[in-house]
This record gives structure tokens, sequence and C-alpha cells, in this order.
């Protein structure tokens, strides 16, 4: 799909703030992708038009959460929006899977995409974490995660990027921290190398709300 | 009075008491398994922590599968596995010859941030594994505790207890992994001896 025509859809219009209805700034935005490190992500702050940001959030704090602890993880999760009785979650989910919006993240990314797209929403609370991992399964291409709270570093909860050994194909550094921002959308490139980990929630009364997912191939 | 005469509450070594920890052992329905709680005396104990102080820890780090630091903790290893009373204790128990079983051990420090999580690579390890909790104050709440897991989504939990000895039966798919540890563990580290008897 042309970008041209996909950033002037009613969806990208109703949505998406007008800064990223922009060929050339996506072409610049594609650039930062292509030559980010350690592994492909890309970090787009005040993503959604913020009627539409508080809208969704609105409802996201309506949603039951499920309590998930392993040996991984520890946080609480919901179910997929598309099995939520929630208007604005299930059409946020079916703009994620609109052809616009797959066309928009298929130019930056180069990967093709399917309507295959898993989208929920996690809260991160006071000591919760998820340990690091490269979210490999099969046909997952790009992972996302939109923020929908602010939190800095007093406050945990960042996003960490590790390098890896190239021989032992295991992780090594944090090489990125990106920062819950209000609004950001951020997005990585998954293969058997994009290690990464949530690091724990040092904040006895602020969340890390957001909504995320997967594309697939 | 040599140090073995010190170093198990003697009310574990009595034969009544023994039988009733088979028996336990046998009938612990998640996995043959048992924490004796307050096993080993505090006078030993005190020694142990004070050697603990003197070891050299090294960085245990494998991301995918644990961070921590590592010491071999020869001493422990040499004071329980060669005191008669003790080997009598676990041979009765799981009723094994410790002879036929080659023996690993190591002394694991975890603090803030660090943890042990599942494997693939401890799937298949059958067995006996001993685990000795060495930390004197420690609070659950803080993570650093072990869960064990049988490969079903079934899990078992095994409490922090300074100077606990837990026995494990190993089966196939289970193995245990240690809970994160939190910031509200501070500056204070969990110390976790583990002797595994393998075939």
């Amino acid at each position: 799909m042309d970008l041209e025509i996909i950033i002037s859809s009613d969806k990208f219009l109703k949505w998406v703030q007008e800064k990223y209805l922009n060929v050339e700034i996506i072409k610049n935005y594609k650039k930062d992708y292509d030559g980010s490190i350690p592994f492909k992500n890309l970090s787009l702050k005040d993503f959604l038009k913020n009627d539409m940001l508080e809208k969704l959030i609105e409802e996201v704090m309506e949603i039951d959460f499920e309590y998930k602890i392993s040996d991984l993880f520890q946080f609480a999760q919901s179910q997929d929006f598309e099995y939520l009785e929630y208007d604005l979650l299930k059409e946020f989910k079916m703009f994620l899977k609109s052809e616009e919006f797959l066309g928009y993240i298929e130019y930056i990314t180069d990967l093709k995409l399917s309507k295959n797209v898993d989208c929920m929403s996690s809260i991160y609370s006071d000591t919760d974490y998820l340990l690091c991992h490269d979210d490999e399964l099969e046909g997952r291409k790009i992972a996302f995660m939109l923020y929908l709270t602010s939190l800095d570093e007093n406050d945990g909860g960042q996003l960490y990027l590790y390098d890896a050994d190239d021989d032992t194909n295991s992780p090594v550094n944090i090489i990125k921290k990106i920062f819950p921002n209000k609004n950001q959308l951020t997005l990585f490139e998954v293969t058997e190398k994009s290690f990464h980990e949530v690091g724990e929630i040092i904040s006895e009364d602020k969340l890390r709300v957001s909504i995320s997912g997967w594309f697939y191939e | 009075m040599n140090e073995g005469d010190y170093m198990i509450e003697k009310n574990y070594l009595e034969e009544k008491a023994i039988k009733q920890i088979k028996e336990q052992y046998n009938n612990n329905k998640f996995m043959k398994s048992i924490s004796l709680y307050g096993f080993f005396e505090d006078v030993f104990l005190n020694r142990i922590i004070d050697e603990i102080d003197n070891e050299l820890f090294e960085k245990d780090h494998s991301l995918m599968t644990h961070r921590r630091y590592k010491a071999s903790f020869g001493k422990l290893r040499n004071r329980v596995l060669e005191n008669g009373d003790f080997l009598k204790l676990i041979e009765e128990i799981c009723e094994i010859k410790l002879e036929n079983y080659s023996i690993h051990y190591e002394l694991h420090r975890y603090k803030i941030g660090d943890y042990k999580i599942l494997s693939d690579e401890d799937t298949n390890k059958k067995g006996i594994e001993l685990i000795i909790d060495l930390t004197p104050v420690w609070d659950d709440e803080n993570g650093g505790y072990l869960i064990y897991t049988n490969g079903d989504g079934e899990f078992y939990e095994i409490p922090s207890s300074y100077g606990s000895l837990t026995i494990v039966e190993r089966e196939k798919n289970l193995q245990y992994f240690v809970k994160y540890v939190n910031h509200y563990a501070k500056n204070v580290p969990k110390y976790i001896f583990t002797i595994s008897i393998e075939n």
C-alpha cells in the first residue's frame, strides 16, 4: 500500500498524531530503525492523538487483569483485546491489524506482515519484572509496546536491550535503556538475538502500564 | 568432643525421628522431599557463616538461566559429607548408598536482581538434591526462595529457613527456580548451598 494513501486514510487521521503523517519524516524514522543498535528498534514519542490515548487509558483501567508469576516474570496482564468487551480496545486492535497500519510498519521495517496480531495490556507494579529473553516464537516478527504511563530512572521499569555474543548466541551487555514514556510507541525486530528485559519496578506507587503485542509474518 | 558432635540438632538423629522423616519424605505427593527446619546446630552454623565471609565468590552470570555469584565452599561439603550421622541419615531416608553416586556441590549467593530460572539442560537430571539454607535473616517477600516445578505447571515452594536442610529426589522434569530477588532485599545476600547426588 502506498505510504501517501496510508497516512491520509481515515484511520490514521483518527488515531495518529499529525507529525507522523509525513512521508519525509517516516523515511527518517526508517533510517533510524535500520541503523539502531543492538538490534533494530525504534521509539516514536507522542504517537497517538491525545484524545484517543486518554480514551484508551480509560478503557484499559477498567479491564480485569490477571496477575502472572513464573520463573521468568511477575506482572499483571489482560486478555487479548479481541476477546474483551470494550469497543475502543477492539477498535484499536482492528486499527493495528488494518492494511494501513500494517503497511506503515512494513514500510519502516521492510518486513512482510500478516493480519495475525497479538495485542494486550500489562501492568507492572512494585517489584514486578520480566527477565531477559528473546521473544522468539514461530512467525513473530515485530514486538511493539505503547506506553500509557511514564517512569523515570528512580521508578525502574525500563526496557533493556542487550547485545549478543555471536558464538554462544547469548545476551552480554545492556546497550540501550528505553524509559516508559506515556504515548510512546516502541518497536523492535524479533530475532534469535533480540534479548531484552523489563527492569524491576522499584517505586511503591507508580505503575508501568502499556499495551503490547506482536506482529507476525 | 569433635565437630560432628555439634553439627546436627540431636532430635533429628533419634531413630524414631528418622523413621518419621522417611515416612514424610516418601509420602509427599508432589515429589519425594522433606525440609528439616533447624537441622543444623547454631554453633555449627555460626562457624559456617564466618567461613562464608572468607570465601572467594565469582560472578556466575548466564542471563538466560541465572544471575548470581558462586563459590565452591568445599569446607562445608567436607563437613557434612564426612559426618557419619549425616551420611547415615541421608542414606536411610533416600534408601541409597552414597558411594555409588557422584557428588557436585556449590554455594550460591543471590542479591538484588539475581535469579535462577528453569533450564532445559536441568530437566533430565536424576538423583538426590540437598539444599542447605545459610541465610540468617531473610524475608521471602524479597524473593530468593526456591520453587520446584514438575513440568506440568505445578509448583512446590521451599520457604526460606536458616539452618534448614531440604532433601529432594530428582525425577525427570523436576527442577527448581530461585525467585528473582527484589529491591526490598536491600544489601542482604541470600546464601544457598546445594549438593547434587547424581547417578
